[in-house]
């Protein structure tokens, strides 16, 4: 592989004179599972929106699979492979979890308002919905509640239905913010199993943003940590948890989070 | 129960529709073309607030529609059908260009903006006499001919507002229901969500935008072949804030919506024109106590009965 | 000629500067675009047709009058009305637009549409350096600096300007430190419905009351808060001497509906570069 799927240069954003991210630089090859680490007010979720196009950097280039990204606006980086999923968990109103899984497809699909036009076209998304959403709730354990309201969920799996909606698109990378925040032990052990269901049997690259250090640590091949803004360390797991910038900006500040 | 009462809902609309036929008569047909022009307007404007974005500027379109076939049908001399394409085509064309800068823009500041820009839209009839005639507007538009059968008379006029408004509402239910309404719905309640999957969010706001313009713009066509007179000052925001309350007494979240308050409020300045004094003090005092007490408006009962 | 468009542009300045404050105040505290207050100014100006011809007060007692009146409807439009639409602004929007309607009804019913003389208190005018002062609107215009400025020290150095500005700038931060927004509502439409009332009593003896006169008056209230960030007091004050003295400026060299379209042009392009303002917070 010569060229990077992901590759950002001199990324910076600032909000009203603070450097929210502060000339970040990376490289990711395909098919790996990057975590991305630091303490609150880093710039985490700012580059993910920097990258994912809810957000336009001040200078910069991103690069996905060759293309310049920079700028793109967020549906249109989704279509190219990259997804993201959220924070928080993000349901549409009285729709079931099935609903929620086969939308996704059919909002890929219908991109543009052209691209729904032709019934013989929609006809067809909504056959390949069905069977990928049919897919999705085996591959996410959400079969037993695929008929329910998903906002009617705990928390936790509404989560698990987050991811499961990013992977029915069929992306070649996710950026997942958070996806242990707010869960139990048991859901954070069945998210972070299907994480390694998705990098191993899909074969997507994973940038996951997580304060679960332990998880990230286990999950990830490479770590990136950030600090004010700016990358402050970046290597394996191992290597990161002993650089001493690391240990000073995250650890330091938190020592029981970890 | 709640496809009951569509039904029921659907039948009394359309005998509503088909009774000036029953009743006959000058004045009852004007009231029906009227109900129909302003049911337009009011539709535009519901199918902005599907996706969340209050728009004052359809007034405006509804004035650019209307300018557009007056000129080319008077003074160019375009058959009716055509300058109604025309006035269909240009406020849609204006509005698809304009949505690229001013969709982006959201919540209170998109009203503040299209209000300002209905405004200036009817400040620019009024400032350029040529070709829009000033303050004394258009006179003289030729009445309404479709391949040489005249639509002067009033019952057939109303025919064809009920064709239009009938097409209207078939372009509407086509956006609103099915997938495409997923995605307005989608991007109107969770926008961040349905963009992570790839809806490329500007491009299916503008052509909301674009298609409302368009609807709009009928409305003017008609109204400016109905009456062979038009003015500036019959496009203002007021007008744009009629066709608000016209959705909001209605329901905003129904198309039943802007049809049950077409037909309740547009007769009443007609039929009580001998009050016109108490006139505007009982329909805001009306507005005021509805949305205090009915925010989902008359539609919204037949929703919560679900 | 260039002292004229000064005396116009800074004439217009603070009247447009006490209309916009009233407005951009209830906004930035309640996030309600209140549609209706150009009928706060019809208040003041009939408050002071009706205390000059049916109780024979002096312009001067009217004046202080008009804005009593019209902060207290204030009060009852905010406890009856408003207060349930915190939070939705459409919802919000809506409903100040049937107060609108409701109130100028109201005032069409009792007066009629036609406009109603008020006397002056001061005729006449003087010339500095070439330029003609009218008396009345010079008094207006100091008036409205003095309220302006009245306003400014009320928010800045008391308490309840304090807890309004709190409220104003983050909702939740000020209820960390114990300000309970919702009370500081009532305070925030009675401030900014006086001001309005202000506003149409100075307005009244130079153009009479009439029940169209808010209408004017929100739309230039509209452009100003817009051009200066709906909700920022210091962007008001900006813009309401930005559009005055675009106004003046253009009214003088071509006519005043080119000023109108130039100042919808201005808003337009300023909204579409910096959607907040020029001193908004995105």
């Amino acid at each position: 592989m010569t060229h990077a799927q992901l590759e950002l240069k001199g990324v910076s954003r600032n909000f009203g004179g603070i450097k929210a991210v502060d000339n970040v630089s990376f490289a990711v090859d395909p098919g790996r599972i990057t975590g991305l680490v630091g303490p609150n007010g880093a710039g985490k979720t700012t580059l993910f929106n920097l990258i994912t196009g809810g957000m336009r950097a001040n200078s910069g280039t991103i690069h996905f699979n060759g293309r310049e990204i920079s700028g793109w606006a967020p549906g249109k980086v989704a279509q190219a492979g990259l997804v993201r999923s959220f924070q928080t968990a993000m349901t549409l109103p009285e729709l079931t979890v099935r609903e929620h899984l086969e939308q996704a497809v059919l909002f890929k699909t219908a991109g543009t308002p052209l691209s729904i036009l032709s019934a013989r076209k929609l006809r067809a998304a909504r056959d390949e919905a069905r069977t990928v959403a049919e897919d999705m709730l085996t591959f996410a354990g959400l079969a037993d509640s695929a008929d329910e309201v998903a906002a009617s969920l705990p928390y936790g799996l509404q989560k698990i239905l987050g991811v499961a909606m990013a992977i029915a698109t069929r992306p070649r990378m996710l950026l997942a913010d958070e996806p242990a925040a707010g869960l139990n032990g048991a859901e954070t052990a069945r998210m972070e199993t299907l994480f390694r269901a998705v990098h191993n049997e899909r074969g997507i690259a994973l940038i996951v943003i997580e304060h679960d250090l332990p998880m990230v640590m286990r999950l990830c091949d490479r770590i990136i940590a950030l600090s004010q803004g700016q990358l402050i360390a970046d290597g394996t797991p191992g290597a990161v948890r002993n650089d001493p910038t690391f240990i000073e900006a995250y650890l330091g500040s938190s020592a029981d989070a970890a | 129960m709640r496809n009951y009462a569509q039904i029921v809902l659907a039948l009394v609309i359309c005998a509503a529709a088909l009774s000036p036929f029953l009743i006959g008569g000058r004045f009852t047909y004007h009231i029906a073309i009227l109900i129909g022009i302003n049911l337009l307007l009011a539709l535009s404007l519901h199918l902005m607030l599907r996706i969340g974005q209050l728009s004052l500027v359809q007034a405006g379109f509804m004035g650019i529609g209307a300018y557009a076939s007056a000129l080319l049908t008077r003074d160019v001399g375009f058959p009716f059908l055509l300058g109604m394409l025309m006035a269909i085509a240009i406020p849609a064309a204006i509005a698809f260009v304009l949505g690229t800068v001013i969709l982006k823009v959201r919540g209170v500041h998109f009203a503040l903006l299209t209000f300002v820009m209905g405004e200036a839209i009817v400040l620019v009839f009024v400032e350029f006499v040529v070709p829009f005639g000033g303050n004394n507007g258009l006179m003289r538009i030729p009445a309404a001919s479709i391949f040489g059968l005249s639509l002067h008379d009033r019952p057939s006029f109303y025919v064809f507002v009920l064709v239009v408004v009938g097409a209207a509402l078939l372009v509407l239910r086509g956006m609103l229901h099915g997938q495409s309404g997923r995605i307005l719905d989608g991007l109107d309640k969770n926008e961040a969500l349905v963009q992570s999957f790839g809806i490329d969010a500007l491009g299916w706001r503008r052509f909301v935008f674009a298609v409302s313009a368009g609807i709009a713009g009928a409305s003017g066509c008609l109204y400016a072949h109905y009456l062979s007179y038009i003015s500036p000052e019959a496009f203002n925001v007021i007008t744009s804030i009629n066709a608000l309350v016209i959705n909001v007494v209605g329901g905003a979240s129904l198309i039943a919506g802007p049809i049950i308050g077409a037909v309740l409020l547009v007769p009443l300045p007609e039929l009580f024109r001998s009050a016109i004094t108490y006139q505007q003090f009982l329909y805001g005092i009306s507005l005021l106590l509805l949305m205090l007490f009915m925010p989902q408006g008359i539609a919204g009962l037949l929703r919560r009965k679900k | 000629m260039l002292q004229q468009f000064l005396v116009v542009a800074g004439l217009s300045s603070a009247t447009y500067m006490l209309t916009a404050l009233g407005f951009t105040l209830i906004f930035g505290i309640m996030r309600v675009v209140n549609f209706a207050h150009g009928e706060f100014l019809l208040i003041g100006a009939y408050t002071v047709f009706v205390a000059q011809y049916n109780l024979g007060l002096d312009y001067m007692i009217a004046l202080p009058l008009a804005a009593v009146v019209a902060g207290g409807f204030g009060i009852i439009a905010e406890r009856l009305v408003f207060r349930r639409f915190t939070g939705d602004e459409t919802g919000g929007m809506i409903v100040a637009l049937a107060l609108a309607i409701t109130i100028k009804g109201a005032v069409t019913i009792i007066w009629g549409v036609d406009s109603q003389p008020i006397d002056r208190p001061f005729s006449g005018s003087f010339q500095i350096a070439g330029a003609f002062i009218p008396k009345d609107q010079l008094f207006a215009a100091v008036m409205a600096l003095v309220l302006v400025a009245g306003t400014y020290w009320l928010l800045n150095h008391t308490r309840l300007g304090l807890a309004m500005r709190a409220v104003a700038q983050a909702p939740d931060v000020a209820r960390l430190q114990g300000i309970t927004p919702w009370k500081t509502y009532p305070a925030a439409f009675a401030i900014g419905c006086a001001l309005a009332g202000f506003a149409g009593a100075l307005a009244a003896p130079i153009y009479g009351a009439e029940p169209n006169m808010g209408e004017a008056a929100l739309m230039k209230a509209f452009i100003v808060v817009v051009l200066g960030g709906l909700g920022s007091i210091p962007g008001a004050l900006l813009a309401a001497v930005l559009l005055a003295t675009i106004e003046a400026g253009i009214s003088i060299l071509f006519n005043s509906s080119i000023a109108a379209l130039a100042s919808f042009l201005v808003v337009i392009v300023v909204l579409l570069v910096r959607p907040a303002g020029i001193l908004g917070r995105t």
